[in-house]
């Protein structure tokens, strides 16, 4: 193992101390930026390697731990580029005093922290001090950098149809702009704010903006279904902005690029690589997959919840049940294939004692034992986040209800289930969100709130999800015969450089590979009617299940699970 | 003569009759009151808590304090009801009665603390029913004998919620009878403290290995299925203590009985390397 492995490994496990909840730490090679976070990963300058960075990982960490990069906060230093490092110092020296037991002594007692003249005690505080004009003492380097556009960016439930798309990369240009130089008072993004007439002639892009900027609660649901769209908005693509000459550098900002090392490990990233139909090869460590916990800043409604949350019905568990069953021996049965001789023995002197005997004297082989170990996937991508009508279930609701029924009634009979729900931000950024991992023995309240804090936001690179998935399931339940790795999604498979055939040829890549390991696979959509061709292409027809609605579920889960589990290597 | 277990148990209690000092325990929170309430008013009381956090200690304490005779039995699979209530043994041709811990303890009065008690099987458990309620008995059936406990007689059971199993969980009859102090690891401060009075180290020394503790316990990763306890921490600051470099003390005393995985055990010691300068 070389340092560079090493010394991830080793960060992510301190990040995770002292954020209270996973977080994976990367290198990134720009050096623009000193350490910097996205809430839920924190990225370290790979260029000092010499330097021990676990203090920029601590001061990172603790910004997370604290909720200083909530939405509302990072919005309004949005384009306030010379008070970052004034806020992100007041909010780390909060942060520190607050939680001192958990952190080194080194890191309480250095000399910028200790000396910090000020206290703060919220980030409103804080805020108001990093805005104000009290002079700071010089700003350390390991207090690392605000990126308000990554942390907004990341959280943003995008949705736009195609045709704006020119105008949104440039609003997007403009604030990518306003990041790297804003250094004026008065930022562009304000300018831009006051021209009113943006908000009323473009109606989406207004949107967006303001979406991005917190000015009006929600997104609105404007895509009709039906309509073919299902195209999510491109922040910082790359590949499609090249042509436009300046804005290359700026825009390839907000994607962000980590160094990739060959290793993976179970607190660190994973790596895979992806399929590229248009050169007919694979791009090797092309994907960085990483674990998290959910995380969102308010929790979605309790009356909501609780009826997503209800324990699955007879009728689905009936389906279930006797799905992925193994022999097993029985003794003392009164009919079977073979005698237990003591019992026999038992039998006649019995009879001639002149008891009743026991009849029980056979064993038996009986198709009883549990033995399937069940993956489910959910896709959370801001496509889910659609609503058929206001103040209903979103397609994100349905998915999850079902997620939640599938896992709970498979967890009932005594199956191996996990459940991890993924999103995506590019090739660097595919998250696998935990909800119930192989080992958590109950499905408690603490599993149940983590569906509360499930966010639909993002893109859907599903390769990369599958790939990670398949191999925790291999990995995690080598015992098991039949492994079944049962995939939620709303069909749009869509991320930056993941478009059109690219992102299907990858898809199918994905589960031919994941078939040929002997795991049978099942792609499960629901209310969502618009991509089952386009699905029943990449995963066989066989394995798509296109409900229209719960009751549609539930009449073909069991012939669609029993495929699946014909598909596995002792099926 | 035998070897059974419980012999074990009896040499314990004598040593526990001969204890004049009140073990060190530091209160966290209203513990103690509650516990003598307990006793005053002749009730059973369940500790909850993670391994480590003192749940022995604390029982050792009040029995001291009390000054009432403590005889612990760690239950386990294969504790059986005659185990704590009795049974006949062979000696050359005659049998002879022998009384089980927990009748011992109903006898003289003493506080019976059973550690582990969801270890136990379900029919040892309700051996115990009649003596935990208003009746406060004991029936020995193998004697047919009703054994009335003096009011000094007090059954303290632990119990850790985080080991439970589908399998094995208190019945909520048994559960119901008692009287439950949860006990967590104590707080920074009180934690040095105790960590300082346990072992004798300096405070810089102690303050570190409790941070380290504190940020192993927010730890949440796959295969770490254990966090650091008081006990631990305490085991570290002793060897130090006793001249091993710190490292080595928190390797051995703090890392090392966390987890089996070298990889996490490496990365833990680099964590340690950030905590201890």
């Amino acid at each position: 193992m070389t340092a560079a492995e090493f010394t991830q490994h080793f960060y992510s496990l301190i990040a995770g101390a002292v954020a209270g909840r996973s977080v994976p730490v990367h290198w990134h090679d720009d050096k623009k930026y000193n350490a910097y976070t996205d809430n839920s990963c924190i990225y370290v300058p790979a260029f000092e390697f010499s330097r021990m960075h676990a203090f920029d990982v601590i001061a990172q960490a603790l910004l997370i731990r604290v909720g200083a990069l909530k939405r509302e906060h990072v919005r309004k230093l949005l384009g306030k580029r010379n008070i970052h490092n004034r806020y992100l110092f007041a909010e780390i020296v909060r942060a520190t005093r607050l939680n001192a037991n958990i952190l080194p002594r080194a890191f309480c007692e250095n000399a910028a922290i200790r000396q910090f003249p000020f206290t703060t005690n919220s980030p409103e505080q804080s805020y108001t001090l990093a805005a104000g004009k009290e002079h700071f003492p010089a700003f350390p380097d390991f207090l690392g950098t605000l990126r308000c556009l990554l942390v907004l960016n990341n959280s943003l439930p995008e949705q736009a149809p195609a045709p704006e798309l020119k105008l949104q990369k440039k609003v997007t240009a403009v604030l990518a702009e306003d990041e790297e130089e804003g250094e004026s008072e008065e930022s562009i993004i304000l300018k831009l704010l006051s021209k009113k007439q943006i908000f009323a002639a473009k109606g989406r892009v207004a949107d967006f903006i303001a979406k991005l900027l917190g000015i009006t609660g929600g997104g609105k649901p404007q895509k009709k279904p039906g309509s073919g769209g299902g195209v999510e908005l491109p922040m910082g693509n790359v590949s499609m902005v090249k042509r436009k000459g300046k804005l290359i550098g700026r825009l390839s900002d907000l994607s962000v690029e980590v160094v990739v090392t060959k290793d993976s490990n179970e607190a660190g990233s994973h790596i895979y690589p992806e399929w590229d139909c248009s050169k007919q090869k694979y791009r090797t460590d092309w994907v960085v997959v990483d674990e998290v916990d959910p995380l969102r800043e308010k929790a979605e409604s309790g009356a909501v919840m609780s009826e997503i949350l209800q324990p699955p019905s007879m009728e689905l568990k009936r389906k279930l049940a006797g799905v992925g069953l193994s022999f097993e021996k029985h003794r003392n049965q009164s009919e079977g294939e073979d005698y237990i001789i003591d019992r026999v023995v038992n039998y006649f002197v019995d009879c001639r004692s002149g008891t009743t005997p026991n009849e029980g004297v056979y064993t038996r082989n009986m198709k009883t034992r549990r033995d399937l170990a069940a993956m489910l996937l959910l896709d959370i991508s801001g496509s889910t986040a659609e609503m058929e009508k206001p103040g209903g279930f979103s397609v994100h609701h349905k998915q999850m209800q079902l997620a939640y029924h599938l896992m709970t009634a498979l967890h009932g009979f005594g199956d191996q289930v996990s459940l991890y729900a993924f999103h995506s931000w590019g090739r660097t950024m595919v998250r696998l969100v935990r909800m119930k991992a192989f080992k958590d023995r109950f499905i408690d309240s603490r599993i149940r709130n983590r569906f509360a804090m499930l966010e639909p936001v993002g893109f859907t690179r599903i390769g990369g999800a599958l790939r990670h998935a398949a191999r925790k399931l291999q990995e995690e339940e080598t015992g098991l015969p039949y492994q079944i790795l049962i995939t939620i999604t709303d069909g749009f498979s869509y991320d930056h450089g993941y478009e059109g055939e690219y992102g299907e040829e990858d898809t199918k890549k994905a589960i031919e590979e994941i078939r040929s390991k002997g795991i049978g696979c099942l792609c499960i959509t629901i209310g969502s009617d618009q991509q089952e061709e386009k699905l029943k292409n990449i995963f066989g027809k066989a394995s798509t299940l296109a409900a229209r609605d719960y009751d549609d579920f539930i009449h073909n889960i069991r012939p669609a699970l029993l495929r699946a589990v014909a598909q596995t290597r002792s099926g | 003569m035998t070897n059974f277990p419980y012999h074990r148990e009896v040499r314990k209690e004598k040593d526990v009759f001969r204890m004049t000092d009140i073990p060190y325990y530091r209160e966290v929170a209203n513990e103690k009151d509650v516990f003598r309430a307990a006793w005053q008013s002749r009730r059973a009381v369940l500790l909850k808590g993670p391994t480590g956090c003192g749940k022995t200690r604390f029982v050792e304490a009040m029995a001291a304090e009390l000054k009432r005779p403590l005889i612990t039995v760690s239950c386990n699979e294969d504790l059986t009801a005659a185990d704590l209530l009795g049974r006949y043994l062979l000696k050359g041709g005659d049998t002879q009665w022998m009384d089980g811990t927990l009748t011992r303890a109903v006898r003289m009065g003493g506080i019976c603390y059973l550690d582990e008690i969801v270890e136990a099987r379900a029919d040892t458990t309700v051996a115990i029913h009649a003596l935990t309620d208003h009746r406060r008995e004991l029936f020995i059936d193998r004697l047919g004998e009703q054994l009335q406990a003096p009011p000094e007689f007090m059954l303290v059971v632990s119990y850790n919620p985080g080991y439970q199993s589908i399998l094995k969980d208190l019945k909520p009859s048994t559960r119901q009878r008692m009287i439950s102090i949860e006990l967590d690891f104590p707080p920074a401060d009180i934690e040095l403290e105790v960590v300082i009075k346990e072992s004798g180290i300096d405070e810089a020394n102690a303050q570190d290995l409790v941070r380290l503790a504190g940020a192993i316990r927010e730890l949440d990763i796959p295969g770490l299925p254990e966090v650091s306890s008081t006990r631990t921490v305490i085991a570290a600051a002793d060897l130090i203590r006793a001249g091993l470099p710190l490292k080595e003390a928190v390797r051995a005393g703090m890392i090392g009985p966390l987890c089996d995985d070298p990889l996490i055990d490496r990365s833990l010691m680099q964590l340690v390397s950030t905590y201890i300068s």
